[in-house]
């Protein structure tokens, strides 16, 4: 009885092992299956979002590419435009606005400028200084020439020495220069006594009274002076205050 | 009676009468006897002269009255009372030279006191008669003629503008042309005498045709004649600058600047105005000055004169130089800075300094190289001077304070900036210490020297308002240095460390008590 029980209970087991073993092939053979089958889907799935997603953003791309572009091309637009205003504006501001150089340049020739206008005045006043001396020196000269003339009385004779000669002063050549100018004719004399005559508003002379006309009968009868004499006579300022009066004779009408 | 005793009496009366005239005449030429004269009531007694029928008798009366007006204006006022104008205007017309000369003479003797007497004159109607003797043949007539109408147009604008309407104008002009040198003289004269009023009677007269003969004249040797033709011009320019372009193209330049050369110091004064008057217009009237040299020549006129005679000149230099900084430059370049600066120590005159330090501050205020040939000459420190002096008038004091603002706010040359930092009131001071912030955050050298010359230390001590311009200046200035060194100049700073040094207990001190 034992031994069936045994038995029975062996054969139980084993028939649990070989249930166990055979629900664990079972087992994994059916999920390796799906496993296999969702791997394969999830492959699919990510097949077919790969070339959408390729597809779509291949679009977005294009654009921004273009953008980009436009972009790039703007901004070395800018750069060219910039430099070319850089270099017009720095050439026209030194050309025109502040052109150091020829600043420097028109420095430069006022000051020769000045150098020459400076030395031509310079020898302008020279010129001007060295007139005015020479001027004076001959005034000088002819007063000199004129004083010995004037003196011309004063020269020594042989007999006796003149007052420009005299033995006990220095020679100043004075006495020289009488010996040697000329002396005053008589007109010139009297021209030199003259005082100088100038026109209008200075004090007419006393002689130069116009004369009276047609008032003495000329020729009159008998011992009289010559009218005209009596006239200046009369009118002389040198007699004073009593008029000397010409000789008049009682005329008996 | 016979006839030859009646004709005596009038032969007596006649010689009496010419015998007075002649007398007072020769006594009017003395001031003592004119008064005496005045007292005697010698005016009514030469009015019937006038008349009298012996010609000479009328001249020398004329003459007489002439000289007693010209010596002051009582008798000229009498001369016009006693009713004589009109018969001497009517006997100007009709009578010989001598009576015209003479008769000019009283009217010129009446009209040169005051501008009523002038005023009379016109009213008599003088002008028309002495245009009329204008136009005469005698030059003694044409000068006495000329020299009433200058006399009569000097007073002011009316009165000159009359003797314009009169025709006195294109009738001058001819007179300038004639030989003789006196009647050149007068007429240049009268017109600078019209010239001087106003831009329209300038005008006339340079539509007249005055312009080229009077630029002939320059050259003349005379100096007298110089003068008055170098005047007319200064009044013809100073009025716009047409009138002063006109001038200049009558080619001028630089035959005028041997007049600055001249022995007549009235000569080289009316040279150096006429060059003032042109160059206060624009900056191309300047420009052409200075091409022909001009700044040049002024500059050595006045170093070589003295006192007024300077001033027109030291102007013109302050007016080219305030026209731009090129022509600044130029002024600079042709020792016009140096000269201002020995001019500046040397004059005494309160005007002619202020003149100097408006120049020097017009000269400065350009740019910083400008700045520096002026600090460089060592002129701060008189500018400074004449602003602080009690002695300075309130105009020099002024124009020393604006000009010393200006050079500073462009001045970066630091050595010149030291003395002033001495010695500096507050307001100016602020200048000063802007200026050496701007310099010292970026010169390291500039930094040694601001220490070792003390400028340091003095900007501690310098006391001023927190939130003004002042503080912030001596802020940044202190930002340059490093933090000890600022404190060791810092005033009351040693007191600081000598109290430390008080309270300061060396440890051996303390273990032995």
């Amino acid at each position: 009885m034992e031994d069936l029980f045994k038995l029975q209970q062996e054969a139980d087991e084993q028939r649990i092992a070989e249930y166990n073993a055979a629900l664990k092939i079972q087992a994994w053979f059916r999920g390796n299956r799906i496993r296999k089958y969702m791997r394969f889907l999830h492959d699919t799935a990510a097949k077919i979002q790969s070339t959408f997603r390729m597809f779509t953003t291949r679009k977005r791309y294009y654009v921004k590419v273009k953008e980009a572009l436009v972009q790039r091309k703007e901004a070395e637009a800018h750069k060219a435009a910039a430099k070319i205003q850089k270099i017009w504006r720095g050439y026209y501001t030194r050309k025109y606005i502040h052109n150091y150089y020829a600043r420097r340049n028109y420095l430069l020739a006022v000051e020769e400028r000045n150098i020459e206008i400076r030395e031509q005045l310079a020898r302008f006043a020279q010129n001007q200084k060295e007139i005015k001396e020479r001027e004076e020196r001959m005034k000088f000269e002819e007063e000199k020439i004129l004083l010995a003339r004037k003196h011309h009385y004063m020269m020594s004779t042989y007999q006796q020495n003149g007052v420009f000669a005299s033995p006990w002063f220095p020679n100043t050549g004075f006495e020289d220069l009488i010996s040697q100018v000329p002396p005053l004719s008589k007109e010139e004399r009297k021209n030199l006594m003259k005082p100088v005559k100038s026109e209008g508003l200075e004090k007419n002379s006393p002689r130069e009274l116009p004369p009276l006309k047609n008032v003495i009968q000329p020729k009159q009868q008998g011992p009289f002076r010559d009218p005209t004499i009596c006239c200046v006579l009369a009118y002389n300022p040198t007699i004073t205050p009593v008029i000397m009066l010409p000789v008049i004779t009682h005329q008996y009408t | 009676m016979s006839q030859r005793q009646v004709l005596l009496v009038f032969e007596q009366y006649q010689k009496a009468r010419t015998e007075f005239v002649q007398t007072v005449a020769e006594l009017s030429t003395r001031p003592q006897n004119i008064e005496t004269l005045q007292a005697t009531g010698v005016m009514q007694l030469l009015r019937p002269l006038l008349l009298d029928v012996v010609p000479t008798v009328q001249q020398t009366a004329a003459l007489a009255l002439g000289r007693l007006a010209n010596y002051n204006d009582d008798l000229a006022e009498a001369v016009v009372k006693s009713d004589i104008l009109p018969q001497l205007v009517y006997s100007l017309a009709e009578q010989n030279r001598f009576y015209k000369k003479a008769a000019a003479f009283v009217l010129r003797a009446v009209a040169k006191h005051s501008p009523q007497l002038a005023q009379t004159v016109v009213d008599c109607g003088a002008l028309d008669a002495l245009v009329i003797c204008l136009e005469e043949f005698d030059p003694g007539v044409k000068e006495a003629a000329a020299w009433a109408l200058g006399y009569i147009a000097r007073h002011n604008d009316e009165l000159a503008q009359a003797v314009v309407d009169a025709g006195a104008v294109p009738l001058l002009v001819l007179c300038i042309q004639e030989p003789e040198l006196s009647l050149k003289r007068i007429a240049a004269s009268a017109l600078s005498d019209i010239c001087k009023h106003s831009p329209e009677l300038a005008q006339t007269v340079v539509d007249a045709g005055a312009i080229a003969h009077l630029a002939q004249m320059i050259l003349n040797p005379d100096s007298k004649l110089k003068r008055q033709v170098l005047s007319a011009f200064a009044q013809i320019s100073k009025h716009s600058v047409e009138l002063a372009e006109l001038v200049v193209e009558a080619e001028i330049f630089p035959a005028v600047l041997t007049c600055l050369k001249d022995s007549h110091e009235v000569v080289i004064k009316n040279t150096a105005t006429l060059i003032r008057e042109i160059a206060k217009h624009t900056p191309e009237l300047c420009q052409l000055i200075m091409n022909a040299g001009g700044v040049a020549a002024v500059v050595d006129y006045i170093g070589d004169t003295k006192g007024n005679v300077r001033l027109p000149g030291i102007m013109m230099l302050g007016y080219v130089a305030a026209h731009s900084e090129t022509l600044a430059m130029a002024v600079i370049v042709s020792k016009g800075v140096s000269q201002l600066a020995i001019i500046l120590s040397d004059e005494q005159e309160d005007h002619i300094k202020a003149a100097t330090v408006w120049a020097l501050g017009q000269i400065g205020r350009h740019t910083p190289e400008h700045a520096k040939a002026i600090a460089v000459s060592n002129v701060l420190p008189k500018l400074l001077q004449s602003y602080i002096s009690p002695d300075s008038s309130e105009d020099l004091q002024t124009k020393s304070k604006k000009a010393l603002k200006n050079i500073l706010q462009k001045c970066v040359y630091l050595p010149a900036l030291e003395p002033l930092l001495q010695e500096a009131p507050p307001n100016i001071l602020k200048h000063v210490v802007a200026q050496y912030s701007k310099v010292l955050p970026n010169d390291p050298s500039a930094r040694r020297m601001f220490v070792t010359s003390g400028g340091l230390k003095k900007i501690q001590e310098i006391r001023s308002e927190p939130g003004s311009a002042l503080q912030e200046h001596i802020h940044e200035i202190n930002k340059c240095f490093p933090e000890e060194i600022v404190r060791y100049y810092s005033p009351g700073y040693s007191e600081a460390l000598l109290q430390r040094v008080e309270g300061f207990k060396p440890s051996t001190e303390m273990q032995t008590s």
